[in-house]
């Protein structure tokens, strides 16, 4: 029974192999030269890059000032949530290269919370007590953030928000006398509002004809709820709310539903594969719905995997795109330049709008105490970011960026670009 | 009708991909009373290569589309192999112990990590080589991608149940499956036996992320998924049973497909809790036969 | 594996007593449990404290789970859901506080594992892997989804501390809690582990047929164990519901559930320091893997195959201390001094004119095959009957309607004047029919001694609670039992095996042992498949020898024997089957010299049976 096993040398070789390809692979070719300090990695200075928007040295700070990141890079939102940390990553390498604070560089700590909330509450306690982070940039997964930002606000740390459209997170701490939570991205119930508006009035749609189809992880169901809610504010009711599992690649039995509840058009809070599936599955079925959505679509990722065909003429919720401005440029070439790819400019810009806007309040409280960052931040900013992010982007009763609906416009895809939608 | 009709043929696309990868999950089973616990994440690894092969190869996706299924294939099968002498081979101590279970999960946290690295984290595109013309099947219409996959399925899982029933091979491989130590006693080696199923369930697993790639498109993380769907049809078919899987298979697809209409969100929550009732109702699946125990 | 220094153990020694050795550990354990926030006073390690008592909850009894009884979950996640939903819906909805919660919620879990069990236990392998799966996918889609209900991935917010009076527990104060609600659960768990419940367990898992021919409910026990592990889940999630203010359904997915897993058999399974070691190796890696996020998972993965490579019994299974430390036979049994053992009254007192078993035209159809066909048998008490004929006459099948393993298709059984046929074979050996098989079904990983302790599990009285707190009752309860074992093993000259894992024994004396153990049972029938099957002719001998002295005590025995001179010098009565059928019965003379039984044993009506079956 026990006769030696054949191949004993495959056995080795496989092992090997194995390790090589997880090991080996820790410094991944074309990659900017990093060093490593206490398990963070720095990005050293290059003279030679110029920095996406114009930045001021900062004053000198006793002691280092480290930074904290916390996304999802692995499991479904590790698209974004890897774009959003390229944006952190931009934004200390271009701040550490005009000086950090008074010569001394910020340590960025980032951490993975593998889209589990127990996991994030672990590594918001390990950064706050451990690390000792001035303020923690990312959370683009609500469940991971909704269970951990108790423990940053019980700190007295501030948190900027760089991904996600959940409105508890800025909303939660609104009654305390200090709120930490702040962000930086597209937020859901204002979107709606303008997408509905638009849908009524550049596409004579009724607003009681508008179905909501959203996937049943929390970006779908918060979506399907704000969706809900911003209809209501508008005086009208969802007309079918339908939802698909994520993974799924046939949707229609979903659409006959919508279709037979008398529907015209959907609203769809899905991701890019879903997104995708549900066009295909419209086209199978030949349904007349009109689809439009929000700033999920504009997503490369969702262009690639649609393509043009499939998306032509379906309007969405924009606030960016790569070339509106010439800082929006410079972002996504140095994104092209660092990563060789585009993967999510919109979260690499909240990333690094975000992560600016803590530097710079930081700067200007001349401390990493959390009362005077926010301080700091809630009394205006004369910043000119990526994203549209204005100057005086907080106050004390508000804690969005990107709140306003004039900050958003309807676009669509053409011919690899987003255009605006008429 | 018309959506009862579209839902069959939309439940048939899906339970063709499970046949083929439940399949793969028999083989091993059957020859050595494991399974690959990352066989999702092969099957994935398999359309990554498939689509690495049409990108490199650069040439009409009708030539390179079938080359792409055939590295994605043999890269399957090289991997489950390597997988079976590395991670099965050395730890699995029978049946009732589940040493291979920890060492094979490893190997799907070490691939799935593999992927993001050496590929992409992003939902990457597979070129669709018969177009995207819906072909119309009365009121229903399924994507071309769709009809190729439940043909090839219904091709893959006859040649494998040909070779099965038909071959001296797949004598060999029923006598192991049977009863290991008589098998061995007539000179059948299971070693080789194990090597050559964990072959085959890869080659199978990287097939079915070929054909799938058209139509779901590929992630690194869509493995999982895959393997549970897959893992279900093979036990609701009573595992020792192929043509049962072939069955159970495709009616979890048009389960899947019709409960999405019946109920919606509560589709995978209906399905998982009729799936233990059957079982423990029919605790050998669908087909199996409830070995009288011998005492 | 054998530990020569069990057997080198001179006989007899002390008696049980308090286990000074285990309250050493558990006052250590309290005491390293008190220190840790003090030496790493810092919220984050606090948190990560937290996380490996409250994993360490659901490993423990996952471990009971599959490590003693055998059974795989790859759901107990779901449990854990539960607990933490039960708990905190009771907090929100219906304001009940945290200390309701944690008294009821574990007790809803349980009631889940009891009814998950119904499915679970009849399957096995991966129709069991299958069914475990689908509950905690179910539970997590329903959470997910009944969004009203558990706020589904957007979660519940402001899940209030608990309090006592005015004391909130903070970090800290949670801390303590969780920690020492696992230690008193280890405590707990391994009194039972130690006690009649580890070793019946033990015994379901090994073998559960001849667990079964014992008296022994495996279906009972399997849900026993089924809700226990059930209970710990829940019991986890009420402290997963309050530790942190919020909760929602990404807590719970399939992942969980196959990290408790990997916990268990990273320790060891079956081991009594398997899971902690196991729990805090798992917590500890993505601790010190965080910082290369990137990489963390395929190193983990890495890891992973690693140590089943190396340590393929887990970490604690594998390495000697840890397994010593914790092994049932070191720790806890001191063997006592020895009761003389005797046939009871129930064995020798069959009243004198009724036959022990009345069988009559019992059949047993297997598709076409008529195994057993109309066959009466009848025993009369004080007996030793005999049951020969050829290979697949339908010797064994008979034994198995008999005692209740197979269901007759026709006839009539009737035990000490009760009609048994429709009963389970737990049931009949209770009543007082107990057998052994053709090959030992020895429970392996038990001791000898424990062995036949098991075969006391219908006499002994002292329930789960008794066992779980370790009463003096059920202390001395034990200690009977193994000193009346210890009696019946001088009784068959195995006394100084008493320590030995059954498995290590010689095949012969296996099946003396098996023997052994059927008497501890005390049946008034006792049937013997085979009994000089592969021994040597000392062996034989010996068995005739000890079979010739129950014999003299008057207990019934239905014997099963291919050797002829063993049924000549032992029956008074041989019933001779061939192809189902009785062919003929008398005694041993009469029936070896009928030309018919001549005929089945050689196809040909030409010399002596003896001769030909002995070969």
């Amino acid at each position: 029974m026990n006769a030696p096993v054949p191949w004993r040398w495959l056995r080795i070789l496989g092992g090997l192999l194995a390790a090589v390809v997880v090991l080996a692979g820790c410094q991944p070719g074309g990659g900017p030269s990093t060093t490593t300090t206490g398990g963070a990695t720095v990005p050293t200075a290059n003279p030679n890059v110029k920095t996406i928007v114009p930045v001021q040295p900062g004053p000198a700070m006793p002691g280092e000032v480290k930074i904290g990141f916390i996304s999802s890079m692995t499991g479904a939102l590790n698209d974004s949530s890897t774009a959003n940390l390229r944006g952190f990553e931009l934004a200390i390498e271009d701040w550490n290269n005009a000086g950090g604070f008074g010569g001394k560089k910020v340590v960025p700590v980032i951490y993975d919370d593998e889209l589990r909330p127990q996991r994030a509450v672990e590594l918001t306690q390990r950064l706050i007590n451990v690390d000792r982070v001035a303020g923690i940039v990312g959370y683009n997964f609500s469940g991971s953030a909704l269970a951990a930002i108790d423990i940053a606000q019980a700190a007295g740390v501030p948190v900027m928000a760089t991904g996600g459209g959940v409105l508890e997170i800025t909303n939660r701490y609104s009654k305390e006398p200090i709120n930490y939570m702040f962000g930086v991205r597209m937020l859901d119930r204002v979107q709606a509002l303008v997408a509905f508006k638009f849908m009524r009035d550049k596409r004579n749609v009724q607003l009681n004809r508008i179905a909501i189809l959203g996937d049943t992880s929390g970006y779908g169901q918060q979506g399907t709820a704000d969706g809900t809610a911003s209809l209501n504010d508008l005086g009208a009711r969802p007309c079918a709310t339908e939802t698909i599992a994520p993974g799924d690649t046939d949707a229609s039995a979903q659409l006959q539903r919508i279709q037979s509840a008398g529907c015209e058009a959907v609203i769809l809070y899905t991701l890019a594969p879903e997104t995708t599936a549900i066009l295909n599955s419209a086209r199978k079925i030949n349904s007349p719905l009109k689809f439009f959505g929000n700033w999920g679509w504009s997503q490369p990722a969702l262009y690639k995997l649609a393509g043009e065909e499939l998306l032509r003429g379906i309007p969405f919720v924009q606030s960016f795109t790569v070339d509106y401005s010439p800082e929006a440029r410079a972002l996504n070439e140095r994104l092209l330049e660092k990563y060789k790819e585009s993967l999510f400019p919109l979260n690499s810009a909240q990333g690094y709008d975000g992560t600016m806007l803590l530097l710079r309040a930081i700067a200007k409280a001349q401390s990493t105490e959390g009362a005077k960052i926010v301080a700091a931040l809630e009394s205006g900013s004369g910043y000119k970011g990526v994203t549209r992010v204005n100057d005086a982007p907080y106050s004390k009763t508000d804690h969005e960026a990107l709140d306003q609906e004039s900050m958003y416009f309807m676009g669509e895809w053409r011919n690899g670009v987003i255009v605006t939608a008429q | 009708m018309d959506i009862v009709l579209q839902f069959i043929l939309s439940g048939l696309a899906l339970g063709a991909i499970y046949a083929v990868v439940a399949q793969g999950i028999y083989v091993t089973f059957a020859a050595t009373r494991t399974f690959n616990f990352a066989q999702g994440e092969v099957t994935v690894i398999g359309a990554f290569l498939a689509l690495s092969t049409i990108g490199f190869l650069a040439g009409p996706i009708g030539v390179t589309f079938p080359l792409g299924i055939l590295v994605g294939l043999l890269g399957g099968a090289l991997l489950a192999i390597i997988i079976e002498r590395v991670a099965v081979a050395p730890v699995s101590g029978g049946p009732e112990r589940h040493e291979w279970l920890v060492s094979t999960a490893g190997v799907a946290f070490i691939l799935l990590n593999a992927m993001t690295v050496i590929w992409t984290r992003e939902t990457v595109r597979f070129p669709k080589p018969f177009g995207e013309q819906v072909i119309q099947f009365g009121p229903a219409g399924l994507l071309p991608q769709e009809v190729f996959v439940i043909v090839a399925a219904v091709v893959v899982v006859g040649l494998l149940l040909l070779v099965l029933e038909r071959t001296q091979l797949g004598r060999a491989f029923r006598a192991v499956a049977f009863n290991r130590e008589a098998a061995e006693l007539m000179g059948i080696d299971s070693r080789w036996m194990a090597v050559g199923a964990y072959a085959l369930s890869g080659a199978l697993a990287g097939l079915a992320g070929s054909l799938v790639g058209p139509i779901t498109n590929v992630n690194a993380y869509m493995g999982l998924n895959l393997l549970i769907k897959a893992f279900i049809a093979a036990i609701v078919g009573g595992i020792g049973n192929p043509w049962g899987i072939v069955v159970a298979a495709i009616l979890l697809g048009i389960a899947e497909a019709g409960l999405s209409y019946a109920i919606g969100a509560w589709r995978e929550a209906a399905l998982l809790a009729l799936i233990i009732i059957f079982l423990g109702v029919r605790p050998n699946g669908l087909f199996g036969r409830a070995a009288v125990e011998k005492v | 594996m054998a530990k020569p220094a069990w057997s080198e153990r001179t006989l007899p020694l002390p008696i049980f007593q308090v286990d000074w050795a285990a309250l050493l550990r558990f006052v250590l354990a309290a005491i390293v449990i008190v220190l840790l926030p003090m030496v790493f006073d810092n919220n984050y390690y606090i948190t990560i404290f937290q996380g490996i008592a409250v994993t360490y909850l659901v490993v423990l009894g996952l471990n009971l789970l599959m490590g003693y009884t055998g059974i795989a979950s790859f759901g107990q996640a779901g449990f854990v859901a539960i607990g933490a939903y039960v708990s905190v819906l009771l907090g929100k909805n219906f304001g009940q506080s945290f200390w309701v919660g944690l008294l009821v919620a574990p007790l809803v879990a349980a009631l889940a594992g009891a009814l998950l069990a119904i499915p679970a236990i009849r399957s096995r392998g991966p129709f069991l892997v299958m069914i475990t799966t689908a509950f905690g996918l179910v539970v997590w889609q329903v959470a997910s989804t009944w969004a009203p209900v558990t706020g589904g991935p957007m979660g519940i917010s402001a899940i209030p501390r608990p309090t006592i009076g005015d004391f909130r527990f903070d970090t800290r104060a949670f801390y303590y809690l969780v920690a020492f609600t696992a230690l008193l659960a280890h405590a707990l768990v391994s009194n039972l582990i130690g006690s009649r419940w580890g070793r019946t367990l033990i015994a379901v898992r090994d073998a559960p047929t001849a667990a079964a021919s014992l008296g022994i409910s495996v279906v009972r026990w399997k849900v026993g164990a089924f809700v226990l592990s059930a209970y710990l889940a829940g019991l986890a999630g009420v402290f997963t519901g309050y530790r942190n203010p919020f909760l929602n359904s990404d807590s719970f997915v399939v992942g969980e559930s196959l990290n408790y897993l990997l916990a268990a058999v990273l320790g060891g399974l079956g081991t009594v320091y398997g899971p902690i070691v196991g729990t805090i190796v798992l917590s500890a890696l993505p601790q010190v893997l965080a910082p290369i996020h990137e990489y963390q998972q395929g190193i983990r993965g890495v890891l992973l195959v690693l140590v089943m490579l190396l340590l393929p019994r887990g970490i604690a299974g594998s390495i000697g201390a840890f397994r010593d430390l914790g092994s049932r036979l070191a720790g806890r049994l001191h063997v006592p001094r020895a009761t003389p053992w005797s046939p009871t009254r129930q064995q020798t007192d069959g009243q004198a004119e009724q036959p022990i078993l009345d069988a009559q035209r019992v059949s047993r159809v297997f598709g076409g095959l008529r195994a057993v066909d109309e066959v009466d048998l009848r025993i009369a008490p004080r007996t030793i009957h005999g049951l020969i004929g050829p290979n697949g006459s339908g010797k064994s099948t008979l034994v198995n309607v008999v005692t209740g393993f197979y269901l007759p298709s026709g006839g009539t059984v009737v035990l000490l004047g009760r009609s048994i046929e429709r009963l389970p074979a737990h049931t009949i050996a209770k009543l007082g029919a107990v057998r052994t098989f053709q090959t030992p079904q020895l429970f392996r990983d038990l001791s000898v001694i424990e062995n036949v302790m098991v075969g006391f599990h219908t006499r002994l009285r002292r329930g789960f609670l008794h066992h779980l707190f370790r009463t003096s009752a059920a202390v001395e309860e034990e200690r009977q039992a193994a000193a009346r074992a210890l009696g019946l093993l001088e009784y068959f000259g195995l006394a100084d095996r008493a320590l030995a894992p059954a498995g290590s024994l010689p095949y012969g004396l296996q099946k003396l042992l098996e023997i052994a153990r059927c008497l501890a049972v005390g049946p008034a029938l006792l049937i013997l498949d085979e009994p000089a099957g592969g021994m040597n002719p000392g062996e034989i001998d010996r068995v005739i020898d000890i079979l010739l002295r129950l014999r003299e005590a008057g207990v019934t025995v239905l014997v099963i024997e291919h050797h002829m001179d063993v049924i000549e010098s032992l029956c008074q009565r041989v019933s001779v089957l061939d192809f189902g059928k009785k062919i003929a019965e008398g005694t041993p003379q009469e029936v070896l010299n009928d030309p018919k039984v001549i005929e089945a044993y050689l196809g040909a009506p030409t010399g002596g049976v003896g001769e030909a079956a002995s070969r």
